[in-house]
């Protein structure tokens, strides 16, 4: 596991600007003479004598799971091909007690353990320590990541609370996407994708080296229609960078840029199944672009320390005319959903093992989130919330089988004030191929603006109508998280498994309740304002097997049992978590350079919180296949989605039909 | 004599000095009458002194030939840089009993002097790709008839390959890829691991564009990779790329050097400058009483192992400790030869 590989900021901009020009300074001055002299003569003994950089160092390494604190399931970029995946959410499909939701072609809504809706806020989202979950309304818009699949080199997925390492939002879980080092990727790759739905992409990737510099970059165009019957195409245009750049055999500094821009097809026009009578059809612009800067120290590879910043803006720009509203007389009425978000943060970590029986990771950061929306805010003010937070996490080895594995996290911000989130868990190693895992832990969700502070109205001259209003005595919701795992392989079966038994309370879970009007004096006109409310847990058991009978073959099987309870008073929340849910991935080498795949996926129920009951989509079954021929230069690859017919995604009406693309993947040299 | 005045202690540190004096001069009459009579032998050291490794080795070097007991050497140190406008025909090379090159440079620059033909020749702290050559290329010289032997860097690859069968029980399919430089090792590393009864898969990999194609096709079929010294395959540019792939295919690598532990190899077998200095302390002190006859080129004789932690743990595996491995290591290379 990277054991906290993020972290936030928030900080002034002078100190951030300070921090980025102390980065670039020790990058710059401390270029390294090239070794072209040495390399002339052949090998020379500074191969053997001299230093090397520290690759392999202690948050680039993964923790081996049965000493992890918490269960992990690692999707490899393998599995990732093999499931055919074009969308990263799908990829999540993959993983014990995850949900994935189409809310439109290009919105995807993933959960853990229920409880979600259009936004999924309570899953921590890092790409390569950055994270993304938006600040307006929490979770992620996948779509609009500037990050191409091909880029990615692992996702480790955290399931089950871990804000004593992650912070703010790990509540569900922690989901950790690994970029690709620049160092992996040399040449020039090109990609070109077809398919049903409109489905068309291209994509050029270019790495290599100058010196003691690796880089990459990937340009990329991606584009389909959505679903049938809506207006929810996409147009994606994605621009990448990242450098690697070792200024010392102990310093590196790595820089990302990314850039995602285009058009999304949006809204519905009024029908009955549209609860919302100023919905029509319109488009939005998205423009979502960041820069992020880490600076590494490491000393061997017992310690290290990291500075990193970054910053993320989304701009997302929609506006449309309403149908003819009654109320009006059939006039229609301007809307504006624009929303910008930004989030700027600076994080210090230092991790180092002073024993073989000790390890320790602290650190600090700061962060500010700043979100403009006069449709959703009621004011044109840039709105912005703080985060502060100090964070420690100690392993313990007692014994060569016992492990102790203790953290927590302090966190001010200022909307809640000062939260701390402990966690504690016990590891045994039984034997080898055996350990079982105890652990508890707590952590808050911090209400994101929109809670805090939403003022949506809708106004023509007078106003119409008061849809949602911030709380601003909001409390964060609150998990305790208790868990008993079991990993085991068994060597001679190939086979390897993990599996736990939870038991997690969400409290004080933040919802809306209908309220009077602020500007009414009679309380006949109701407004949504966010208030704390229920309560939910969640028990049950999951699992993941992974069976590899011989090279080139390899089952992974995954099973989550959900049992969810709430008072259910304005929500249904024990209906948010599918009871059954599974997925199988089988990949086989036919030989001959052909390789095929197979991803089959099953789960109950499940009702999104922002959907009416009558749109609530059926229990959904779906299989994927893939086959791929090799050559030397390349791959070409065909794929087909749901060849067993028809389901609902996220809602009654998004219906998922069997869709194919094809691909075709070449390296230059 | 005339007593100073002054304080006691004084006067009794001086009565002191004399004594002292007075025996010194009496072991230095008693030494130069001692039998086999060595003359002190002249020791040249080549190097450039302003690398700390050979400044450490030099120390060390210095050290254990004060030790023994038997010979006296003049160690007598030439910096590199005082060579480096020299020509052929100069002779500016103080005459001496032994010259001992530290480094591939310094190797090269006492092969194309024309010293004087008789003073044999020790070459360390070189790696045996560049030293063979040398000594090869010397051969149809003018001054071929110099002794010319050498304590090499690389370790023999018996040795790694024991290592691995030591710490890796299991891990039989070896895997090594082999750049302009090191394709001569193939059949030696063949034989080797025919030898231990391991499977040897490799590649050759002739230009650097090919590296990332070749490792990722060798990794499919090995279970832990080997890194043979080629600057064209293992350089600090390229060892991210080969640790970060090996690493995400959970495939150990066993490197040659310190370094390679510390950047994320899982283990490396080398040996320290000290080492070095020991064993060609001990190739000198046999030589002197050989009439500087010189054994032939050979292998570090003393190693050390490094094992990263971190990377054993996060990759799953129990490695014993490194002075255990050492020393059954060390058992099995005494029980085969």
């Amino acid at each position: 596991m990277n054991k906290k590989n993020l972290v936030p900021a928030g900080a002034s901009r002078r100190a951030v600007g300070v921090a980025i020009l102390t980065c670039l300074g020790c990058g710059f001055t401390m270029i390294n003479k090239t070794n072209a002299e040495d390399m002339k003569i052949g090998l020379s003994e500074k191969d053997y004598l001299g230093p090397l950089p520290t690759v392999l160092s202690a948050t680039r390494l993964s923790q081996p799971l049965p000493e992890a604190p918490a269960a992990i399931t690692v999707v490899d970029r393998d599995m990732i091909r093999a499931s055919g995946a074009r969308e990263l959410a799908d990829v999540f499909r993959l993983v014990p007690g995850f949900q994935v939701g189409y809310v439109s072609g290009h919105w995807q809504t993933v959960t853990y353990h229920g409880l979600a809706d259009t936004y999924s806020k309570r899953m921590q989202v890092l790409v390569d320590g950055r994270s993304v979950y938006t600040p307006a309304f929490g979770g992620v818009q996948w779509s609009d990541l500037p990050l191409a699949l091909d880029d990615i080199d692992r996702i480790e997925v955290i399931r089950g609370p871990n804000m004593a390492s992650y912070g703010a939002n790990a509540v569900q879980g922690v989901i950790n996407i690994i970029t690709r080092h620049a160092a992996q990727d040399s040449g020039t790759q090109v990609k070109a994708m077809g398919g049903s739905k409109g489905v068309r992409e291209g994509y050029l990737r270019h790495g290599g080296a100058m010196g003691n510099l690796d880089y990459r970059f990937t340009l990329g165009h991606r584009q389909d229609d959505g679903f049938d019957n809506r207006n929810d195409s996409k147009r994606v245009s994605l621009a990448t960078l990242r450098t690697d750049y070792r200024a010392t055999p102990n310093d590196t500094l790595m820089l990302q840029l990314g850039l995602n821009e285009g058009p999304r097809g949006m809204g519905e026009p009024a029908t009955p199944d549209n609860p919302t009578p100023t919905d029509n059809e319109h488009g939005r612009r998205i423009n979502s672009n960041y820069q992020q800067i880490r600076w590494q120290h490491s000393k061997g590879s017992d310690e290290e320390i990291s500075l990193q910043f970054f910053h993320n803006y989304h701009k997302s720009s929609e506006s449309w005319l309403t149908p003819g509203l009654p109320i009006l007389g059939g006039a229609q009425l301007p809307m504006d959903a624009s929303v910008t978000a930004q989030r700027y943060d600076l994080e210090l970590q230092h991790n180092f093992a002073p024993s073989n029986q000790w390890r320790f990771v602290w650190g600090a950061s700061t962060r500010l989130d700043q979100v403009t929306s006069p449709g959703y805010l009621g004011t044109q003010q840039a709105l912005s919330h703080r985060l502060y937070r100090l964070f420690a996490n100690g392993e313990w080895r007692i014994t060569p089988a016992w492990l102790l594995n203790a953290g927590a996290m302090m966190e001010k911000n200022d909307i809640t004030g000062v939260d701390l989130a402990p966690r504690l868990a016990l590891n045994h190693l039984i034997n080898a191929n055996h350990a079982l895992r105890a652990s508890l832990s707590k952590a808050m969700r911090t209400p994101v603006i929109f809670e805090d502070r939403a003022d949506t109205k809708i106004t023509s001259g007078s106003l119409l109508n008061h849809l949602y209003l911030g709380n601003r005595d909001l409390l964060p919701e609150t998990i305790v998280s208790r868990e008993l795992g079991y990993l085991g392989t068994f060597p001679q079966a190939h086979l390897s498994m993990d599996a736990r038994f939870f038991h997690d309370r969400i409290s004080l879970l933040i919802d809306t309740s209908l309220v009077p009007y602020p500007a009414d004096n009679v309380g006949d006109r109701k407004t949504r304002q966010f208030m704390n409310g229920d309560t939910a847990t969640v028990t049950g058991a999951e699992t993941q097997i992974k069976y590899r009978p011989r090279k080139g073959t390899q089952l992974i099987f995954s099973y989550a049992y959900m049992d969810m309870d709430s008072g259910d008073q304005r929500i249904k929340y024990s209906r948010t978590a599918p009871v059954n849910s599974l997925s199988l991935l089988a990949m086989h080498d036919f030989g001959y350079r052909v390789q095929g795949s197979l991803g089959y996926y099953y789960a109950d129920q499940v009702y999104y919180i922002d959907l009416p009951k009558k749109n609530i989509a059926a229990e959904m079954q779906r299989l994927d296949l893939r086959l791929a021929h090799l050559f030397k230069r390349g791959e070409i690859a065909v794929v087909a989605q749901n060849v067993l017919g028809d389901y609902q995604e996220y809602r009654r009406q998004n219906g998922f039909d069997t869709r194919w693309y094809a691909t075709l993947t070449l390296s230059l040299q | 004599m005339v007593w100073h005045t002054g304080n006691g202690i004084a006067s009794a540190n001086l009565i002191r000095q004399e004594i002292a004096l007075f025996l010194g001069g009496c072991l230095l009459i008693l030494l130069a009458l001692l039998p086999p009579v060595a003359a002190a032998a002249n020791i040249l050291i080549v190097a450039n002194v302003q690398d700390e490794a050979h400044a450490e080795l030099i120390e060390n070097l210095r050290t254990a030939l004060s030790r023994d007991s038997n010979n006296r050497f003049n160690v007598r140190t030439i910096p590199l840089s005082s060579l480096e406008n020299a020509t052929q025909e100069e002779q500016n090379i103080p005459r001496g009993d032994l010259i001992v090159t530290i480094g591939t440079v310094a190797a090269q620059k006492i092969a194309q002097l024309k010293v004087s033909a008789q003073t044999p020749v020790l070459s360390i702290l070189v790696p045996k790709a560049n030293i063979d050559d040398i000594i090869r290329g010397r051969s149809g010289a003018a001054n071929s008839g110099q002794q010319h032997s050498a304590v090499y860097l690389d370790q023999p690859l018996p040795r790694q390959l024991e290592l691995v069968r030591l710490a890796l029980p299991g891990y039989d399919e070896i895997g090594a890829l082999f750049g302009p430089t090191s394709r001569m090792l193939l059949p030696e590393l063949e034989n080797a691991a025919a030898n231990k009864k391991l499977r040897l898969r490799e590649r050759i990999v002739r230009k650097s564009d090919t590296l990332a194609t070749a490792l990722t096709e060798l990794l499919t079929e090995s279970n832990v990779l080997l890194a043979v010294p080629d600057p064209l395959i293992f350089n600090p540019y390229t060892v991210q790329n080969v640790l970060l792939t090996t690493y995400r295919q959970k495939i150990p690598v066993i490197g040659f050097s310190l370094a390679y532990a510390k950047a994320g190899a899982l283990m490396a077998v080398y040996s320290s400058p000290a080492q070095i200095a020991q064993q060609t302390a001990e190739i000198i002190i046999l030589a002197a009483a050989r009439n500087w006859q010189l054994p032939p080129p050979q292998y570090p004789r003393y190693f050390n192992i490094a094992v990263n932690r971190q990377v054993a743990r996060s990759l799953g595996l129990e490695i014993p400790d490194e002075s255990s491995l050492q020393r059954r290591l060390r058992q099995a290379e005494d029980g085969s030869s």
